[in-house]
């Protein structure tokens, strides 16, 4: 009986040190609007915080920063997601989105002593990363600070370090990571892979398929 | 041309007729046309302007999401104009399918998560150097991702490609059909490969082999039969750095059996903050007869460098190389090598003098241009110059061989 309640005790505590978190909209710019479960859509607001099921989708040539906690998401135009989860435990916080279309790019800052634990989900994708910075769209990824996995569904992962670009070819394949210059992000994605391809070590010119949606999951996380 | 070379337009018409009867299950389908003229200067004992002038037509046609079909072909004319004899020469006409390659992948088939990848017909294949066989094939693909283990097997036959880009040098039986003016094809012979690759079994290196095997089909003249071992390593080191190292070791079924041995590795230093700045340095030999081997005999035989006339057998190249793109849509190049042979006999495509004791043969310079001008049209222009060893290798009095190209392509 004594074992049953300090089970219990434990259990309680656990469930304790598990608390909901809110993010915030820190910068909107154009037409960004949120929806809390079946309420109407709203035009998101510097300020505006937001929770667990919230649907935020921007519109043409407008973006959105939201952040939680010290962590920031800056979301792209014509982008929808839904923020499936965000909790904050004793040993960090842990968000979960879902990317239906569109581009995030996060920036996730290591913290002392905490684990932030950040994913991104999508039809196509699964994103996931502690303490570093990179823009995904499900299909090509660019790495600026840290060192990110990118794992496919098939299993197959490569380290995609600081100031390099990997994407998945046709046939669920990760392109070996090619350094380039993160300045521009994913804006020129075609050039990059152009660039990914020249870098390849390849000594004869081969027909490289272009990075196309897979219907494989990608899972992405920091090492 | 001999009556096979019928064979071919015929199926380049039958395989562009084929999708339009699937046209209810198309998605969309694109279709261009690229013309291309390459014009060339060789100066060597004598001077030579050749000039190639090729409309490649092409079709892409999506099945599913998941296959496609791209088919092109091309007509082809190339003249040679001898200046020191003043007499020219013409190749005729030239029909042939560029690319026929059906390709597609599904996932579940070995497990939830593997993805199996294919193509069959005409397409590019490689080897993991390119050195045992690169180009064109008719055969067939299939690779098999489990994990962070590639698997990959394909089978082929190289007796429907022109000679000219079959490049096959394995016995005298290609010799006699790269004289013979009438012969068209490459002498008949299949080919099987496959391998595995390790995805980042060390963090930023994979490491993998392959297996190759050429198969004589010809029943008449020479049968040589080979088969190659091939491991690999590659990855980077850091952000910057590339590297890439493999080994090969064949073994041939002719008259009597012989192995024959290739190696090279490869650097690469990338700078992509510096107009995309890269260094390139690599070496690579191929065994000649020498020490109990032979010479090394690829599938199909490339060429070493860019202005020499060598070829990957009984040679060692070693070479360093710059790149970068100048401005958004021009980029440069230039580098240069030493040559060496790795044996003491006669290397390919050229004549020692019969004093020969040195294994040095010469350095090689090059440099190359492209631009884009539009999205439809690229020009590049590029020079290599040989420059043999005329102290203790080729007689005194052997002229460099200088080489320079302009190519554009327009795309309609």
């Amino acid at each position: 009986m004594r074992k049953i309640i300090v089970i219990a005790m434990f259990a309680g505590v656990s469930l304790l040190s598990v608390m909901a978190q809110e993010a915030s909209f820190s910068e909107v710019n154009g037409k960004v609007e949120y929806q809390t479960g079946s309420d109407t859509w709203k035009p998101a607001r510097p300020g505006d915080k937001v929770g667990k099921g919230v649907v935020i989708s921007t519109g043409f040539k407008s973006t959105a920063v939201l952040m939680i906690g010290k962590s920031s998401i800056s979301i792209k135009p014509l982008t929808r997601m839904t923020l499936e989860d965000i909790v904050k435990t004793e040993g960090g916080t842990q968000s979960q989105l879902f990317l239906l279309a569109g581009r995030v790019k996060a920036d996730i800052p290591p913290q002392p002593g905490q684990t932030t634990e950040f994913k991104v989900k999508s039809p196509t994708a699964t994103a996931s990363v502690r303490g570093t910075g990179f823009e995904f769209d499900g299909v090509n990824l660019i790495v600026e600070h840290g060192t990110v996995q990118l794992m496919t569904a098939t299993g197959q992962t490569r380290m995609v370090g600081a100031g390099e670009f990997s994407y998945v070819a046709r046939g669920g394949v990760v392109a070996p990571p090619s350094a380039v210059v993160v300045a521009s992000g994913l804006d020129s994605v075609v050039e990059l892979v152009v660039q990914s391809v020249a870098e390849s070590l390849s000594t004869v010119t081969v027909v490289t398929p272009p990075p196309v949606q897979q219907t494989s999951v990608v899972t992405i996380g920091i090492q | 041309m001999n009556r096979r070379s019928f064979v071919l337009p015929a199926l380049m018409v039958a395989l562009f007729l084929v999708p339009q009867l699937y046209v209810p299950q198309l998605f969309a389908f694109d279709f261009g046309l690229d013309l291309a003229n390459d014009s060339a200067l060789t100066a060597e004992t004598d001077i030579s302007l050749s000039q190639v002038n090729r409309a490649r037509a092409w079709l892409n046609v999506p099945f599913g999401k998941d296959a496609d079909l791209m088919l092109s072909g091309f007509y082809e004319f190339k003249g040679t104009l001898e200046f020191d004899s003043v007499s020219g020469t013409s190749s005729p006409l030239r029909l042939d399918l560029d690319r026929a390659e059906f390709t597609g992948s599904t996932q579940g088939v070995l497990g939830p998560s593997a993805i199996l990848r294919y193509s069959v017909g005409r397409f590019s294949l490689s080897d993991f150097s390119s050195k045992v066989l690169s180009g064109l094939s008719d055969g067939a693909r299939v690779d098999l991702v489990l994990g962070n283990l590639a698997w990959y097997a394909s089978a082929g036959y190289r007796g429907l490609l022109y000679k000219g880009d079959a490049r096959s040098a394995i016995d005298t039986d290609d010799t006699d059909v790269d004289n013979d003016d009438k012969a068209y094809f490459s002498p008949s012979r299949a080919f099987l490969g496959g391998g595995a690759r390790l995805t980042e079994l060390l963090p930023g290196q994979d490491v993998g082999i392959e297996v190759w095997a050429q198969l004589d089909l010809d029943p008449s003249g020479t049968s040589t039969h080979t088969a190659y071992l091939e491991p690999f390593i590659e990855g980077r080191l850091g952000r910057s750095v590339r590297w890439r190292a493999f080994g090969i070791g064949e073994l041939g079924m002719g008259d009597s059996t012989f192995t024959a041995m290739a190696a090279g590795g490869l650097f690469r230093l990338s700078i992509p903050e510096v107009r995309n700045l890269r260094f390139t340095q690599s070496v690579a030999w191929a065994s000649g007869k020498i020490g109990g081997l032979e010479a090394f005999t690829p599938i199909r035989q490339l060429p070493v460098g860019s202005a020499s006339t060598f070829t990957f057998t009984d040679i060692v190249f070693v070479s360093l190389d710059a790149s970068l793109s100048v401005l958004p849509g021009v980029s440069g190049s230039a580098g240069g090598g030493a040559i060496f042979r790795a044996s003491d006999n006669q290397p390919s495509g050229t004549a020692l003098r019969a004093d020969a004791d040195t294994s040095y043969l010469g350095a090689e310079l090059n440099a190359r241009a492209s631009v884009r001008l539009s999205s439809d049209l690229s020009a590049g222009v590029s020079a290599g110059l040989f420059i043999p060893e005329t102290g203790s290798a080729y007689p005194k009095k052997t002229p460099p061989r200088f080489t320079a190209s302009l190519t554009a392509t327009f795309t309609l």
